[in-house]
């Protein structure tokens, strides 16, 4: 069986759906196949025991690139703001102020005015005249103005709540990047239909413009003739289908996109990047029901803990994702370091006694719902901060989205928009 | 009877909330239960296809341990 179109868009993650919802608004003929039940990859939800848990998204970023191509698009943007920023530091819960916030942690956390002010006046210099260089981790540049481990643990947990990975595996100048570009995702929020409600939404778009969505349809090869992609071979309902297209966009990962399109067909410089770069970024999370809630904020982002980075209450005010009178509590953790091998267990038995410490009475009021392990082909992000490889392929016609992808100065979902608004641009231009 | 390729499997839990009898537990790694009823629909839920039909070669039982 063959089937036609403009383009092909293989994964339903947000890359994916963000740029099939903007390709389809503007008019180009757009099929997306995902090789799950449902939609959305890591954003997206599953009912479980009435509660609405994640796949892997706990919030999306607000009023940046993702709101904009909803906006562009006409999709519904189902968010409600979450805040404002609280930090747990050295037993103590602050409330970060709308300006000054990182004035206002050092200040609590440091012991050291003096340390404190060469970190800031250093902070200052480097947003408002250049970014360090990427050939200091963040750690090690931090680590030229002070040794205070205060002031440390507060980066790390900035670091691995946002950035995916450690302060020591950040490059210095890509995490200022991301402060500039994004403001450290200061503002998100939650969704009350839970982060499904945003591929949904998209997926609309996508229908509504004549565009198509398969579910359950598994891509067993890109084509390409000539170096120049022509389409996939795709599996679903039984059928083996041919999608001939004149673009493919993988929302697969820059490693699955070279496999599904063959090692063979493949520049060996992009390949040397990519097996010397391109790693997944590991990441814990822990669903958490309770009949009460477990935290007095939406989110609290934790310093100083073993493993857990941050916790996020989204009950409170989106109850419909937990059953009446009940709450969710979702806790992010990163494991000592994010290369390979990963002793999940070890790492998350090291959360387990995080969270004990974090919520008095864990045992008797909180049940853990699931407990999240997201590396290797389903990782935190496909690729560390600053280590990521470019959209576009050496197969002519054939790109990636998602966070294997990254611009730089960006990270997770913001990531993923980015990425295909780069694609999206670049394929208007050309077709 | 179902196993879980433990080669494959990240312990991202996904298929815990698909296992209608709760045999499927995942700390790390995924565990099929003496309680599966072979109602496959796990199986579907692995965006890695880390839980398969059959018999883990090598391995004794279905669970994958």
């Amino acid at each position: 069986m063959r089937q036609e179109t403009e383009v092909l868009i293989i994964g339903s993650g947000m890359g994916g759906m963000c740029a099939a919802a903007l390709l389809a608004a503007e008019g180009l003929d757009t099929i997306v196949v995902e090789s799950l039940p449902r939609i959305g990859g890591r954003c997206s939800t599953i009912d479980y025991r009435g509660f609405k848990c994640t796949t892997g998204v706990i919030g999306p970023e607000m009023g940046g690139a993702i709101e904009g191509i909803f906006r562009k698009v006409g999709a519904r943007f189902d968010v409600r703001p979450a805040g404002p920023p609280h930090y747990l530091l050295g037993g103590q819960v602050c409330e970060l102020p709308p300006k000054g916030g990182l004035k206002m942690l050092l200040e609590t956390a440091s012991k050291s005015p003096g340390e404190k002010e060469k970190v800031l006046k250093a902070f200052s210099r480097a947003l408002a005249w250049m970014e360090p260089s990427g050939a200091l981790s963040l750690k090690d540049w931090l680590m030229q103005y002070t040794r205070d481990v205060n002031i440390l643990n507060i980066f790390q947990t900035l670091v691995s709540a946002t950035m995916i990975v450690n302060a020591d595996e950040v490059p210095a100048g890509e995490y200022f990047r991301f402060v500039k570009g994004l403001g450290g995702i200061r503002h998100f929020g939650f969704c009350p239909r839970g982060s499904i409600a945003l591929p949904e939404a998209l997926a609309e778009t996508v229908r509504s413009r004549e565009g198509d969505l398969w579910v359950g349809a598994s891509v067993e090869a890109i084509l390409s003739e000539n170096g120049v992609a022509k389409g996939a071979k795709v599996s679903w309902k039984g059928k083996d289908i041919e999608i001939r297209a004149r673009v493919v966009i993988s929302n697969a990962g820059p490693r699955k996109t070279v496999r599904l399109a063959g090692k063979e067909n493949f520049d060996r410089g992009y390949l040397m990047e990519m097996e010397q770069n391109v790693r997944p970024a590991p990441v814990f999370c822990f669903q958490i029901a309770a009949q009460e809630p477990l935290i007095d904020q939406d989110y609290l982002m934790v310093t100083g803990a073993r493993r857990v980075n941050a916790l996020f209450q989204p009950t409170r005010l989106c109850p419909e994702l937990a059953p009446p009178g009940r709450h969710l509590l979702f806790a992010g953790a990163a494991p000592e370091s994010s290369m390979p091998p990963l002793n999940a267990k070890k790492e998350m038995g090291l959360c387990l006694e995080d969270l004990r410490d974090l919520i008095p009475g864990f045992e008797k009021r909180a049940e853990i719902l699931l407990a999240g392990s997201y590396h290797g082909g389903w990782p935190g992000m496909h690729a560390w901060p600053g280590k990521d490889l470019p959209q576009k392929t050496p197969i002519v016609n054939l790109y990636n989205v998602g966070d294997g992808v990254k611009p730089p100065g960006t990270t997770g979902l913001p990531a993923a928009a980015a990425s295909a608004l780069r694609v999206v641009e670049d394929i208007q231009a050309s077709l | 009877m179902v196993f879980v390729d433990r080669k494959r499997c990240v312990g991202c839990a996904m298929c815990v909330p698909f296992c209608s009898v709760g045999a499927i537990a995942c700390f790390g790694v995924a565990h099929v239960g003496e309680a599966c009823n072979e109602c496959l629909l796990c199986l579907e839920s692995c965006p890695l296809k880390a839980l398969r039909e059959g018999k883990a070669e090598g391995e004794g039982d279905a669970t994958g341990n």
